[in-house]
């Protein structure tokens, strides 16, 4: 019973996690209909942008958060300008191929640049509590409570402030509500940035629990999309179930059976899940 | 016999019924209208024909036989087919390639034989193009069968959209609005093709908006209003009827 | 268009004839060879998943379908001693079936979502390999398996010689190709654009867009599948790394950065690629930057790939001689 108790924490703390990637990339998909296959990296960079701050420096985790994900904020931005803006409204394949060449050119200068030794990021939180026989561990319960807190305030920018609501205007319509005013070059840099930033925040995160090297990227790529196919693409909801459904998964099978068996396991879900809803659990039917 | 005869048929999605235990039946040769303010159900119907979306409920037998429950493919086998409202062609291809893939149902084709193109093969494709030029000369796109589609002015478009139907030699074919956006030319130059196609033995069923075409163009006329048919008969009797005014008058159209 | 055709097929003939003679025109160079050989894989697998671009989806699960055919005739060898003359064949109908049984269910998803679900299903293939370890041998792979001998009565030929093995490849990517080429160019092809303009209409128009989609994704996996058995004896050694998204990925780049329209695309595009490629070899480090940066600037630049290529010299030349 502990046991499980146990397994179902690590799982929802995992699937936050997961969740906070995965929202981003969905994000971008959602407004600009680009296949963001260098997301991953952006999760790689962020975390790398706070060991530099953190670990080398030893300046403030928690400012160092701020820093990295304003940095990465700023990368995304220049690289949706630069890159993806002139391939805009043309066919899919060709942002796909740019985002592929983004993968090669960033985790193999991230291997030159950082070297290939493991890293770790040294926790800002340290201590636990004992709770009927569970261990709660307070950096766990940090993280959990600050990728919650970062998943609802996007949940209320998205539907209280202009930009956000700009944001989902563009989603849903882009001629429409570039007809009624909206910039929607604007909002593309905007989302893409954004995006990336809770990538580079979940990379933090994720860092400080784990050790970073530079093709972490790759791995939360494929996690990331786990998610977004699950719960459907352009579905901020769909990305934090999808999410929490993957983190379970991870958390469950890994610790009771192995971890191929997860990872064969949660593909077999998601094809199931394709089968019978072939856009997702919360998806549109983009054409 | 009747060519269509559609029984009871009804379409839900999700909570709202979109048609509501429609009967109704079309005869062989005929030119038949279906008319009705926005949302009556008409596109609907032709969805329901077609195999587009599934039926909630009720009997469409083409030809004696039941087509609900069928693919789209199937039933345009069967000699079944429709147009679209909204102009809908293979959009990067040529005039003349459009309507070859509308008539390879009638070509026999193969993978073997498209893989070793075997001389019956190459027979089949000449005949398949002899056959689509046929068509294009008919609708009157003849002369620009290398164009591509996307280019062409509205009016070809829709014309060529109909000749992609026939290349698939309908007994009955479903037109969806063949006038929409067209100017009197182009409207005139579509009754003729309407006219010449029933000439050719295939029965028509249409939705259109503009009343002139309609009266002038139909022998029969059913009238959908919320997904029930509420007056058929000949353009006469409907202009006559009192609950096709008052259904019109509701959405502030002029029945001519 | 008469002129297209012409000029299209002496393209077509004059790559014919310079790869027969290339390995004499290179002194028979090993490495060269090899990059011969690399090349006419890449080029065999491109192809194949640009016939299933043709109807208008693309598949992340091709590397995976290759590694069907690789595992299915290189198991063939070491466990039954059947040599890749039956491997061949035997992997690519393998491949063919499991793709045939997987399309079944996947054809239900559409655009960006097939996509996404092609990539689970190849993960899956993959992780299978690797987890299977007894029958597939794991992480480490198969080894061990070696190429065939022709005995043709007069003479035999070693096909563990790296300039006859290339020739056997040669032979059989110019088998893809040309198969890809002629049902593009037919009728079946046709259909299979027509779905990809406007999956409606073909439906309407009475095609049974379900029905074709199962056979083309078929076929092109049991080419995929020839593709990697002819891998498998080349390389001698497989593991499921050889069959990972990356595979998959360079394969969707080339037909990308070759052109979309037509078979001379994918062609263009992974002769070229993996030309530039070995190229890069020589930066070490920095080879994959470089190709990132290449495949970026390819795509930025040349918007419709190499295969626009043709059109854009003839019309420039059209304008200067006005």
């Amino acid at each position: 019973m502990t046991e499980l108790l146990q397994m179902a924490l690590t799982g929802f703390n995992l699937g936050l996690m997961y969740a906070l990637i995965a929202i981003g990339l969905t994000l971008i998909f959602g407004v600009m209909r680009i296949i963001q296959y260098a997301h991953g990296e952006m999760f790689m960079l962020g975390a790398f942008t706070l060991y530099y701050w953190n670990a080398e420096f030893g300046l403030n985790y928690w400012a160092g958060v701020g820093v990295s994900a304003v940095v990465i904020f700023c990368f995304g931005a220049i690289l949706q300008i630069v890159l993806f803006r002139p391939l805009h409204g043309k066919n899919i394949l060709y942002s796909l191929a740019v985002s592929l060449g983004l993968v090669l050119i960033i985790s193999s200068s991230g291997q030159i640049l950082f070297g290939t030794t493991v890293k770790g990021i040294p926790s800002a939180v340290t201590g636990g509590v004992l709770l009927g026989g569970t261990y709660l561990s307070y950096e766990r319960m940090v993280i959990s409570a600050v990728s919650a807190a970062l998943i609802i305030a996007l949940w209320f920018f998205l539907r209280r402030t202009t930009t956000g609501l700009a944001i989902r205007a563009v989603a849903e319509d882009p001629d429409t509500s570039a007809l009624q005013g909206v910039k929607t070059r604007r909002i593309h840099w905007i989302a893409f940035g954004l995006g990336s930033a809770m990538a580079a925040i979940a990379g933090c995160m994720m860092g400080t629990l784990l050790s970073i090297v530079p093709t972490m990227g790759f791995l939360a790529t494929i996690k990331a999309f786990m998610i977004v196919i699950m719960g459907g693409l352009g579905s901020v909801f769909g990305a934090l179930i999808g999410g929490l459904i993957l983190g379970m998964i991870d958390s469950v099978v890994t610790t009771t059976i192995s971890g191929d068996v997860a990872l064969i396991l949660s593909f077999v879900v998601i094809f199931l899940i394709l089968v019978f809803r072939p856009s997702g659990l919360f998806g549109q039917d983009w054409e | 016999m009747n060519q269509l005869e559609i029984r009871k048929l009804t379409m839900k999605f999700g909570g709202v019924t979109a048609i509501d235990g429609i009967d109704l039946s079309v005869a062989e040769g005929e030119i038949r209208g279906l008319i009705g303010p926005n949302g009556a159900g008409k596109t609907t119907l032709f969805n329901a024909c077609s195999g587009r979306y599934p039926i909630t409920s009720g009997e469409i037998i083409f030809g004696g036989e039941r087509v609900h429950g069928l693919k789209p493919h199937e039933i345009c086998r069967k000699g079944l087919v429709r147009t679209f409202q909204h102009v809908t062609l293979f959009k990067g291809f040529s005039v003349l390639k459009n309507v070859m893939v509308g008539n390879h149902l009638h070509a026999n084709h193969s993978y073997w034989g498209s893989l070793l193109r075997t001389p019956r093969t190459r027979r089949s494709e000449a005949e398949s193009a002899r056959r689509a030029r046929e068509i294009l000369e008919f609708v009157g796109l003849g002369n620009i069968l290398d164009r591509e589609a996307a280019g062409l002015p509205h009016g070809h478009q829709k014309a060529l959209g109909i000749a992609i139907a026939l290349a698939a030699q309908p007994k009955l074919l479903l037109l969806d609005e063949p006038c929409a956006g067209m100017n009197n030319d182009e409207s005139r130059e579509m009754i003729d093709l309407v006219r010449r196609i029933r000439d050719t033995g295939i029965t028509v069923m249409l939705i259109e908006h503009d009343m002139k075409v309609v009266m002038g163009l139909c022998d029969r006329i059913t009238v959908l209003s919320f997904g029930t048919c509420i007056a058929e008969g000949t353009p006469a009797e409907v202009r006559e009827n009192p609950e096709v005014r008052e259904a019109y008058l509701g959405s502030q159209a002029n029945v001519a | 268009m008469e002129q297209t055709d012409r000029s299209s097929r002496i393209a077509w003939a004059a790559l014919l004839l310079a790869s027969l003679i290339a390995p004499v025109v290179v002194g028979f160079d090993k490495y060269l060879i090899h990059v011969g050989i690399i090349i006419s894989l890449n080029v065999a697998l491109a192809t194949s998943l640009w016939m299933i671009w043709s109807l208008g989806f693309i598949s992340f699960a091709h590397a995976g379908f290759m590694g069907i055919g690789a595992y299915t005739s290189a198991l063939l060898f070491t466990k039954l001693g059947l040599s890749m003359w039956y491997g061949l064949w035997l992997g690519a109908a393998m491949s063919g079936a499991i793709a045939l049984v997987i399309a079944l269910p996947l054809m239900r998803t559409r655009a960006v979502y097939f996509f996404m679900a092609s990539w689970a299903v190849g993960e899956v293939i993959k992780r299978n390999f690797a987890y299977f370890r007894d029958f597939f041998g794991g992480w480490d792979g198969v080894f061990n398996i070696r190429a065939p001998k022709l005995d043709l009565g007069f003479v035999e030929v070693n096909f563990a010689d790296r300039l006859a093995y290339y020739y056997l490849a040669l032979f059989f990517v110019v088998l893809t190709v040309l198969v890809i080429h002629r049902i593009n160019n037919s009728r079946t092809g046709m259909i299979y654009w027509s779905i990809h303009e406007n999956e409606l209409l073909a439906q309407h128009a009475g095609i049974n867009v379900f029905r074709h989609k199962v056979i083309a994704f078929t076929i092109a996996c049991a080419l995929a599948g020839l593709t990697g058995a002819l891998y498998a004896h080349y390389q001698t050694y497989i593991s499921p790394k050889s069959f990972d998204i990356w595979k998959s990925e360079f394969a969707l780049v080339h037909v990308i950065v070759g052109g979309l329209t037509t078979v001379g695309g994918p062609v263009a595009g992974a002769i070229s690629l993996t030309v530039v490629d070995e190229l890069l070899r020589a930066t070490g480090y920095f080879r994959t930057v470089f190709f990132g940066a290449v495949l970026i600037a390819a795509v930025l630049l040349l918007p419709g790939g190499l295969e626009t290529i043709p059109g854009r010299l003839r019309s420039f030349f059209k304008r200067s001689d006005k």
